[in-house]
C-alpha cells in the first residue's frame, strides 16, 4: 500500500528523469565523434562530405598581383610611323603601372599572315594576355590610324577598335586617345595620356619661366610669359594661367598669350589655381599671405584666411580647396579651413588625387634635410608615403584619373609613380616647382 | 509550512523516503554504468560512430606583431616593394587554348629561357630590389605545415581547407588592370573535378558564379586550367577528410587578397 502510494506520487518525477537518463545515453553518439580522447570540433560552417550529395567548397583568398602582359606590334604601314606608334603605345603603358609591354623580339606571331586579327595560341605562347595591332593609312593630307585591342583570351576578335583622321605630326595624340580607351576598356574609366604637365623653374638668376610637357615627358616647351618672372603656372579656362613679376615689383595674374594682367588686385599675386568654377588666388598684403576666393573672372573674391602664410592654393573634384598654412605653428595642410595633416613639421603643395579607391590628398612634406612626397585620406588620415631614401622629392601632380603622380627628384628630373609611389619612371630631365597636372 | 495549532503530519513515511533514495540512486548509477561501460569496452559500432566529422569550421587568426608604439608626430615610413623570396616552382609554358583543350600549338619553349619563365620571374609588380641576391625564405605554397604549433588550437580550424585555398592563392595571379579595391569585390566560383591522385582533370568553363568581371573569371579559369594542363597535384588531404576530396566535385570560390566571401554567395 505504501509502495503503491509513493509510486503513485512520485510517478511525473521518474518520467521526467527516464527521458532525461535515454536523451543523456543518445547525445555521445552523435556529438562526440573523434575518438583518442581529443577534442570534438566546433559546428561546421563548410559544406558536409561530398557522399551526401553536396560538393565540397574551396574558398580562394588571396592571389598575387601581376601586370597585364600586352604586346604592341607595328602597324601595317610606313615604318616610321609604325615604330611611333609603338614607341608611344609602350610608354603609356608601361607609365601606366597596369601593363607590362612584351619585348617585340619574342614575338612569333607571324604577324604578315595574321593580318588585321590575330592568332590567340601564337601570343599565350609568349605569354601576351592582350595585344595591340593596328595600320596607319595616308588620307588627303594627313593620316588614318586604325588601332584594335585583342584580348588573348577572348578569341581572334578585337575587343576594342578605334580609328583617327590626323595631321602627319599628330600620330602620337592619336596613339594617346587609343591607350585612354584601352584603360577604359579594362576599368571603366579613361586613362590620362596625352595630358599636359605645367610648371615654372629658374632660367636665370633671379629669373623663372613657366613650361609645359606632355605626361610622358615628350614635348616639353617654354611658355610665353610677359617677364622674366613667372610664376605658379595653373590651367584655368581657356588656358593656362600663371603669377607675372612686372618690372615695378608688382605680381599680377596673367594667362599666357595675353600680354595683359587678367586680373587686378590690391597686393602682390603669387598663386592661382582653378576648379569647381571657382578660382583661388594667393595675394600678399601686408608682410602677409592669404588665400583669395571667387569666380574664375575674377568676380566675387573674398578672403578666405586670415593671418600667417597661406600659399598653394588647389581645389578638389568636389570644390573643396586645398592650402597650406603656417597659423598653427609650422606649415601645414588644411582642406576648408580645417586642418589635415599633423605628422611632421612642414608640409606643403597639397594636390587633390581623383584615385579610383578614394579620394586622396598628396603633398610633399619635409624629413630631416630632405623632401619626400605623402598621401593622405581627404580628412588626414591614412597617411602614406610614396618617396624615402630616393633624394628629394617634391611638388606632386596627379593625373585627372588619379592613377599616376608626377613630382621632381633631385635625382634627376620629372618622375611619374602611381598613386602609391611605385613604379616610379623618370620622364623627362627638367626640375621645377609648383607643378600641376593640366585636368586636375 | 507548520502552523501553529495544526497538527504536522509529515507528507512522506520514512519508508516512502528510503524508498525514494534507492529509486535515485537507481537512475543516476543506471546511465553512468552504461557509459563506463561503453568506454571500458568499445565494440565495432561505437568505432563507427566514432567516425571524425568530415568538415570543420576555418577560423580566421590574425597575428599581431608588438612593437614600439608608433610617434604620432613623427611622418610614415614608405612601403618598398620587394619581390618574393619563397621558392618558385618551375612552370612550364602551356600551348593549350583555355578554349579548346585540343588546340595545338608551337611546342612550348624551354623552360629556362622562355620569356614565360622571365616574366614570372620578375612577376611582383614593382618590386625595387630586382636583380638583387637574396636568400629564400619560406616555403612555396606559403604555409608549410602551417603555422600553429598548438594541437588544440590547430584542430579548431580545417587546416587543409586553408592549406587547399593557400595552394590555389599561390597559383592565381590577379591582372593589375583590377583595381585593388575590385579585386576584393569580385568572386568568381568554378567547378574542377578532383582524380584520386588529387590532380585536377576536369574544369567546367563556364562559371558556377560569374565575378561579373571577365578578365577576373579568365584569371580565375586560367589558373584551375593551368594546373590541370600541367597535372599538378593538389595537397593530399589528412585522412580524415580524405573522402571528401579525394576523387571528388568541387567548388572553387576564387576572390582577390582579403577578399569578401560574402561575395560568393
Amino acid at each position: 500500500m505504501q509502495v503503491t502510494r509513493f509510486a503513485f506520487r512520485t510517478l511525473p518525477v521518474v518520467v521526467a528523469l527516464g527521458a532525461a537518463a535515454v536523451l543523456t545515453l543518445a547525445m555521445p553518439a552523435v556529438a562526440q565523434p573523434t575518438g583518442g580522447g581529443s577534442a570534438a570540433p566546433a559546428a561546421s560552417a563548410l559544406p558536409t562530405a561530398n557522399n551526401s550529395g553536396a560538393v565540397t567548397t574551396v574558398l580562394v583568398q588571396g592571389g598575387s598581383r601581376s601586370l597585364f602582359k600586352i604586346a604592341v606590334a607595328p602597324p601595317v604601314g610606313d615604318s616610321t610611323i609604325a615604330n611611333q606608334v609603338v614607341e608611344t603605345a609602350t610608354r603609356d603603358f608601361t607609365l601606366s603601372s597596369m601593363f607590362q609591354v612584351l619585348d617585340p623580339k619574342s614575338f612569333t606571331a607571324n604577324l604578315a599572315q595574321e593580318g588585321a586579327s590575330i592568332e590567340p595560341s601564337s601570343w599565350r605562347n609568349i605569354g601576351a594576355e592582350g595585344v595591340v595591332k593596328g595600320n596607319v593609312t595616308p588620307r588627303g593630307s594627313g593620316l588614318h590610324v586604325e588601332l584594335r585591342l585583342y584580348v588573348v583570351s577572348r578569341g581572334s576578335d578585337a575587343v576594342l577598335k578605334k580609328e583617327y583622321d590626323v595631321a602627319s605630326t599628330s600620330v602620337r595624340s592619336a596613339v594617346h586617345q587609343f591607350d585612354n580607351e584601352v584603360v577604359k576598356y579594362f576599368t571603366g574609366t579613361a586613362g590620362s595620356f596625352g595630358g599636359r604637365l605645367v610648371f615654372s623653374a629658374t632660367t636665370g638668376r633671379g629669373q623663372k619661366g613657366i613650361f609645359a610637357v606632355e605626361s610622358d615627358g615628350q614635348g616639353l616647351a617654354r611658355l610665353q610669359a610677359v617677364s622674366n618672372v613667372a610664376l605658379a603656372p595653373a590651367a584655368g579656362p581657356g588656358g593656362i594661367y600663371y603669377a607675372g613679376g612686372l618690372p615695378d615689383g608688382s605680381y599680377q595674374l596673367f594667362k599666357v598669350g595675353n600680354p595683359a594682367a587678367v586680373l587686378k588686385h590690391a597686393g602682390l599675386v603669387f598663386g592661382v589655381a582653378f576648379g569647381g568654377n571657382k578660382m583661388a588666388l594667393v595675394i600678399s598684403q601686408n608682410g602677409q599671405s592669404d588665400i583669395w576666393s571667387g569666380a574664375p573672372d575674377g568676380s566675387g573674391l573674398t578672403k578666405v584666411t586670415s593671418g600667417g602664410l597661406n600659399t598653394h592654393p588647389a581645389f578638389g573634384p568636389g570644390g573643396q580647396l586645398a592650402y597650406v598654412s603656417n597659423q598653427g605653428g609650422n606649415p601645414q595642410i588644411f582642406v576648408d579651413g580645417k586642418r589635415v595633416s599633423f605628422r611632421g613639421t612642414y608640409n606643403m603643395a597639397p594636390v587633390f588625387c581623383n584615385d579610383p579607391e578614394g579620394q586622396k590628398i598628396m603633398f610633399m612634406g619635409r624629413d630631416g634635410a630632405t623632401w619626400d612626397i605623402f598621401s593622405a585620406d581627404l580628412g588626414g588620415g591614412n597617411m602614406k608615403r610614396l618617396t624615402q631614401d630616393q633624394g628629394s622629392n617634391t611638388y606632386p601632380a596627379c593625373s585627372p584619373d588619379g592613377r599616376m603622380v608626377a613630382f621632381f627628384s633631385t635625382r634627376g628630373g620629372l618622375f611619374l609613380s602611381n598613386a602609391q609611389g611605385q613604379n616610379q619612371q623618370k620622364i623627362a630631365s627638367v626640375t621645377g616647382e609648383s607643378l600641376r597636372w593640366e585636368g586636375n | 509550512m507548520k502552523l501553529p495549532g495544526v497538527p504536522y503530519t509529515p507528507r512522506y513515511g520514512s519508508d516512502e523516503i528510503v524508498i525514494g533514495l534507492v529509486l535515485a540512486f537507481v537512475l543516476h548509477a543506471g546511465p553512468v554504468g552504461v557509459l563506463v561501460y561503453k568506454k571500458a569496452f568499445p565494440s565495432a559500432n561505437s568505432a563507427e560512430d566514432d567516425k571524425p566529422l568530415v568538415s570543420r569550421p576555418v577560423v580566421q587568426a590574425a597575428l599581431l606583431k608588438l612593437g614600439k608604439p608608433l610617434d604620432p608626430k613623427k611622418l610614415p615610413d614608405r612601403f618598398v616593394p620587394q619581390q618574393r623570396t619563397a621558392p618558385k616552382k618551375q612552370i612550364n609554358a602551356s600551348q593549350e587554348d583555355p578554349g579548346k583543350k585540343q588546340d595545338a600549338g608551337a611546342p612550348p619553349p624551354v623552360a629556362q629561357d622562355s620569356d614565360l619563365t622571365n616574366l614570372v620571374a620578375k612577376s611582383d609588380p614593382f618590386a625595387e630590389d630586382a636583380g638583387k641576391k637574396r636568400p629564400e625564405e619560406g616555403h612555396e605554397s606559403g604555409i608549410d605545415g602551417g603555422t600553429e604549433t598548438d594541437p588544440n588550437k590547430a584542430r579548431a580550424g580545417d587546416m587543409y581547407a586553408m592549406q587547399l585555398g593557400q595552394f590555389f592563392g599561390q597559383h592565381f595571379t590577379v591582372p593589375s588592370v583590377i583595381s585593388v579595391g575590385d579585386e576584393r569585390r569580385l568572386c568568381s566560383t568554378f567547378q574542377i573535378n578532383v582524380g584520386r591522385n588529387m590532380t585536377i582533370w576536369h574544369v567546367r568553363m563556364e562559371p558556377v558564379k560569374s565575378s561579373g568581371n571577365e578578365l577576373f573569371d579568365d584569371a580565375a579559369r586560367t589558373m584551375l586550367l593551368k594546373l590541370r594542363d600541367d597535372k599538378t597535384a593538389l595537397p593530399a588531404p589528412p585522412k580524415e577528410v580524405d573522402e571528401q576530396y579525394r576523387g571528388r566535385t568541387l567548388q572553387v570560390q576564387v576572390t582577390g587578397k582579403n577578399g569578401d566571401p560574402s561575395k560568393c554567395k
